[in-house]
């Protein structure tokens, strides 16, 4: 069963995603020891995020607002380098091809030779100072921080354990096998209610069953008999007959119940408790949810891990 | 039903129902527990925009499909205010069965690279125009540069596509990979099926602001990896370059996906949405692509069109029609207001259905065979949020106050719902509904309608078994008839319920039911008619003017069986039931009140001068204005049922199940009472079709096979396939074909009471029966026999 759960559409979107976006980018957490290398964030930096964001919101940042952009600045920054120490500047093709790209415009020599006008650039200190080089870096490091790797298949036992803690999101309500007998509002006028009553105790002794029953009653335009659950019926009759069924006992004529259409006699044939399905029944839901918290969980882990080797001091506060 | 398309489920399945759905499992799910071969209504919206659409994006929406399925389910979302701040929410007064979120895919692309701060061209000016909140008046020209591609002759992808390293195609691809993830985690593949979502996208043409927008809605999960928009399309034509790419990825892929495309908005076409085919085989093709049209939504309703103050309609004397109008008639430089003589008649649904029975005369194919859906085109992914009462607008801050509601958007509406006649609410057997025309279209409110027509042997008003004998001997809401009755009027039954409501907001009395026709005499003039046929117009209910509480009682049920006093056997003709409610307070007018402005009030004008110049609008009405109306009428529209003179007029059939494995036979004859222009077994091949959820028979006469026998009569020389005998007579009745089956397997037929459609092809003529058979003497047989 895992592995169709596994060869489902659905579930290689990370995979994919990663592949067509050009990338083989994978997770390694980077060596902890030596001296912490800084980022400072100064007031220069402070006054650009400043502006960006006055320029976009029509008014500069509040407090809040511009704590969070510190933060992203930083983790931008954290980003950018972990892409470098790994190499990546060096390895992605969409990052080489801006470099020669670049270096065509701002080289003196007209060298047609792809390796020597990507020197050139990264002699200049493009794939630092570019700010496409860098974003498209920096996306690449995010993509690789919430890789899941192969131990972060969804698994028989993680689902499990995942609709176990969720259960409430899965749950299936409570359903109720009913027939009822109809008396329309339209129909009895101002007799309805007596006509109702009268027509339950005719019914109760006995008692009528349910499939004679029906034709004592108007015919209604959703018929007789319904497999339902409580929500179901209070879109279908209203809530004041949902509750009175969910009252009802079962095996016996009970009502008048009202709808906004008229009065109903009904007989509960059985009822099927709640329950939290077996994973089978649900698996794809239970797999997308799972796979969404994880590849957050592992953004999260993944960034915690590289901010602890940095050493962050914002000047400008 | 084989067992072997089956086995998938018997894992899942406690109980499969008894009777088999006409449809196939297409899915990996249990059957639900509240399936019901005679139908029930599900109440949906199929036109739903989050995030990823740019304009929504610009709009302040910031929403993403999954919030949209929440928000269907009874979530409650954050929505856009006048700042693009997400400060306000709403939860639905009460959920849908099911929804489809459909982003404009023009630029899925560009609209995720500049929502990630990590892309390259996210501090471009094209991204922060997408993302800045901009003043009112500048919210028209960011709109305008980021759709304008979709209204230009060689549309292209915005130029950030352009640069190295910035893949346009893969954040198109990631997006679509959202939206699936966010449709499969909202579907309840469960027995309770207490919701369906549904994959889709818009495909946004809009050339020089006609729009000739569509919406895609796929059957299941197997949809293709990546979407089409007008972009990639508009080399083939628009739309046919979009059909194209929906045949090649989709339909003709051979990998289990299917899918219909709903046109929506016709009322914004400059008369475009409906044109002409170029022959019978682009008609076919539409005719098949195309099953339905979304004729309401919040961007205007599409049924037909009457002007008030002119005294006068497009095509139409119809006083009804003055409902829910635009003004304009397209968007873009030519969208301004146009006198009614000179507004497309096309624009509205009513005149192409009438156009579609001309053409089929002059064709032998109708192009504009359409069922009827509406929806909302919320684009702040409010899902179904459609109550007049309350009602949060449904555009991002283009709506998101009092002032721009009035203001700005006075002529749009909370928008409607599409409703399907299903066995139950799964994907299989709600697309099935779609496919087949069984729906109906709301404005908002969720009345319950039933509508057929046939013989109808049996049928009565008050008969507990009404639907069943309907079925059994008549055709549902958006199918076809041929001269079931002779010379004779089909019957027409229709039923409907009011909407039930909410303990807060109950619904509202029915007024009276109409059934709408439309026909084409014998010199092609198109002609329509509306006839009232349950309740009573003059019923006096109408609003208190001081609390907007409704006065005066109409009716919870209406009911008639009914047939035309117009009938002519020889003329094709269309038939659908308008079911109106009693009047309530308009959302506007709530709206207008709450600013201190009674529409009502015989100085409006003074109460409005001092609200404020935004709420002027608030003393449009009847006196003043084509169409507005302090008072709406809520309704609903059931899709057609064609009456065709070379349509299937009666089938006669019986499958005999032998006593040993093999032995079954299928005798069947099909009359037709006037033969279709594309019936011709020397030059045509002719198809035969017998179906459930399994094919029960198929099998094509290929052209010549049937040989002359006299000048009226072609008969099989030897078996061919299946088929024992074939028999075809052509003469001055019509058309009667009779085949028998040597002895065969046909275990595939269901022994119990089931739906079965017979259907036959010749050319490009296609025409259907479809009914319940039933099992008599241990006989399958039609039922209304």
């Amino acid at each position: 069963v895992t592995d169709r759960v596994l060869r489902a559409p659905l579930l290689h979107f990370l995979v994919l995603g990663a592949v067509l976006l050009g990338l083989r980018v994978r997770w390694d957490a980077g060596r902890a020891g030596g001296e912490r290398p800084r980022i400072v964030i100064d007031a220069g930096d402070l006054g650009r995020l400043r502006e960006a964001w006055a320029e976009e919101h029509g008014s500069p940042p509040g407090p809040a607002a511009e704590e969070r952009l510190v933060r992203e600045a930083v983790d931008e920054e954290i980003l950018f380098r972990e892409a470098v120490a790994r190499g990546f500047d060096r390895s992605d093709a969409a990052v080489r091809e801006r470099l020669v790209r670049l270096a065509g415009f701002v080289g003196e020599e007209t060298s047609r030779d792809r390796d020597v006008l990507e020197r050139d650039a990264r002699r200049l200190g493009l794939e630092r100072g570019d700010l496409v080089v860098r974003r498209h870096l920096v996306g690449m490091m995010r993509l690789a921080a919430e890789w899941l790797g192969p131990d972060d298949r969804p698994s028989g036992d993680r689902l499990e354990a995942y609709l176990a803690a969720h259960a409430a999101d899965f749950a299936e309500p409570a359903r109720v096998r009913l027939t009822q007998v109809y008396l329309s509002g339209d129909v009895h006028g101002g007799a309805l209610e007596a006509d109702a009553r009268r027509l339950l105790d005719a019914l109760s002794r006995g008692p009528t069953p349910p499939e004679e029953a029906v034709s004592r009653g108007d015919a209604f335009i959703r018929g007789a008999t319904f497999d339902a659950t409580r929500a179901e019926l209070e879109r279908t009759f209203g809530a004041q007959l949902a509750a009175g069924v969910e009252a009802a006992p079962a095996g016996r004529w009970v009502g008048p119940l009202r709808s906004g259409y008229g009065l109903h006699l009904v007989w509960v044939h059985g009822r099927e408790p709640g329950r939290t399905p077996p994973l089978a029944e649900v698996r794809g839901r239970v797999a997308q949810a799972w796979l969404r918290e994880r590849r957050e969980q592992r953004e999260r882990e993944a960034m915690d891990e590289m901010r602890s080797r940095y050493l962050v001091a914002v000047e400008a506060h | 039903m084989r067992l072997a398309s089956f086995a998938a489920l018997l894992l899942l399945a406690s109980s499969a129902p008894a009777a088999p759905p006409p449809w196939q499992r297409t899915e990996t799910r249990a059957p639900c527990a509240g399936f019901d071969l005679l139908r029930n209504p599900y109440f949906g919206d199929l036109h739903i925009h989050t995030r990823f659409s740019a304009d929504a994006y610009i709009f302040g929406t910031r929403v993403a499909p999954r919030d949209a399925y929440s928000f269907a389910r009874g979530g409650t979302i954050p929505f856009s205010d006048d700042d693009e701040q997400q400060t306000r929410s709403a939860h639905i007064d009460r959920p849908l069965d099911f929804a489809a979120v459909t982003d404009h895919s023009e630029f899925f692309g560009e609209v995720r690279l500049c929502e990630t701060p990590d892309s390259s061209v996210y501090t471009s000016q094209q991204c922060q125009i997408l993302r800045q909140a901009e003043p009112p008046d500048q919210q028209f020209p960011a709109t305008v540069q980021w759709l304008y591609p979709a209204g230009i002759p060689n549309p292209a992808h915005h130029l950030m596509c352009n640069d190295p390293g910035v893949d346009c195609t893969a954040a198109m691809v990631s997006v679509w990979q959202d939206i699936q993830s966010a449709a499969e985690e909202a579907y309840d593949r469960t027995a309770s099926c207490s919701f369906t979502s549904f994959l889709g996208y818009e495909y946004t043409a809009s050339p020089l602001g006609r729009h000739l927008h569509r919406n895609v809605i796929f059957r299941n999960e197997h949809v293709p990896p990546t979407v089409s928009s007008f972009i990639e399309t508009a080399a083939g034509g628009t739309p046919q370059g979009f059909w194209s790419a929906i045949e090649a990825t989709c339909l003709h892929a051979g990998t289990g996906c299917d899918a219909v495309v709903i046109p929506h908005n016709s009322n914004l076409s400059g008369g475009d949405q409906f044109r002409d085919p170029a022959d019978a085989a682009e008609a076919l093709r539409r005719q098949t692509i195309e099953p339905l049209v979304e004729i309401h939504q919040i961007k205007g309703n599409s049924e037909c069109r009457f002007d008030r103050l002119a005294r006068a309609g497009a095509g139409t004397a119809d006083e009804l029609c003055t409902f829910e109008q635009l003004d304009v008639a397209q968007e873009g430089p030519a969208g301004v207001p146009l006198p009614i003589d000179q507004y497309p008649l096309r624009n509205m649904v009513r005149n192409a259905l009438k156009d579609g029975l001309a053409l089929e005369d002059q064709l032998g194919v109708n192009p504009f065979r359409f069922g009827f859906v509406g929806s909302t085109d919320n684009h702040d992914g409010a899902a179904g949020s459609v109550a007049e009462s309350g009602w949060a607008g449904g555009q991002g801050n283009n709506d998101s106050s009092p002032v721009r509601q009035i203001r700005d958007n006075l002529r749009t509406n909370p928008g409607g719902l599409a409703v399907a006649w299903a066995e139950e609410n799964s994907r299989d057997a709600l697309f099935s509904a779609l496919a087949r025309r069984e729906t109906y279209a709301t404005s908002g409110t969720r009345p319950v309608v039933r509508f057929f027509g046939g013989r109808l042997a049996r049928v009565a008003c008050g008969s507990p078994a009404l639907v069943h004998d309907a079925y059994a001997s008549g055709v549902p809401m958006g199918g076809e008839l041929g001269a079931v009755r002779g010379q004779r009027s089909p019957l027409f039954a229709v039923w409907a319920a009011k909407d039930p409501g909410t303990d807060d907001a109950p619904g509202t009395d029915l007024q009276r039911v109409q059934i709408v026709k439309g026909w084409v005499d014998a010199l092609g003039t198109t002609h329509e008619r509306v006839f009232d046929v349950a309740g009573d117009a003059a019923n006096g209910a109408d609003v208190d003017p001081a609390t907007c509480a409704p006065r005066g009682a109409g009716a919870h049920e209406l009911c008639a069986v009914w047939q035309d006093p117009t009938f002519s056997s020889r003329e094709r003709a269309f038939y659908y039931a308008r079911v109106l409610e009693n009047p309530t307070c308009r959302w506007s007018t709530r709206v207008c009140r709450a600013a201190g402005v009674d529409p009502f009030a015989p100085d409006c004008a003074a109460q409005a001068t001092a609200a404020g110049a935004a709420f002027a609008g608030c003393c449009q009405g009847p006196g003043n204005d084509a169409f507005l109306d302090p008072l709406v009428q809520e309704r609903a529209w059931t899709s057609p049922i064609w009456y065709r003179p070379d349509g299937i007029a009666r089938v006669r059939a019986k499958v005999q199940y032998g006593a040993r494995p093999g032995t079954d036979r299928l005798a069947l004859q099909l009359a037709l009472a006037r033969i279709p222009k594309d019936m011709d077994p020397a030059h045509l091949d002719l198809t035969l079709s017998v179906r459930d959820d399994d094919d029960i028979l198929a099998v094509t006469i290929p052209a010549g096979t049937l040989v002359p026998m006299g000048q009226k009569r072609f008969e099989l020389a030897t078996p061919l396939g299946p088929l024992a005998r074939a028999t075809l007579l052509l003469g001055k009745h019509g058309a009667r074909l009779s085949v028998a089956t040597a002895p065969m397997d046909l275990t595939a037929a269901d022994r119990s009471e089931h739906m079965v459609t017979v259907s036959l092809a010749s050319g490009t003529y296609r025409a259907s029966s479809t009914r319940l058979w039933v099992v008599r003497q241990g006989r399958l047989v039609p039922g209304g026999a």
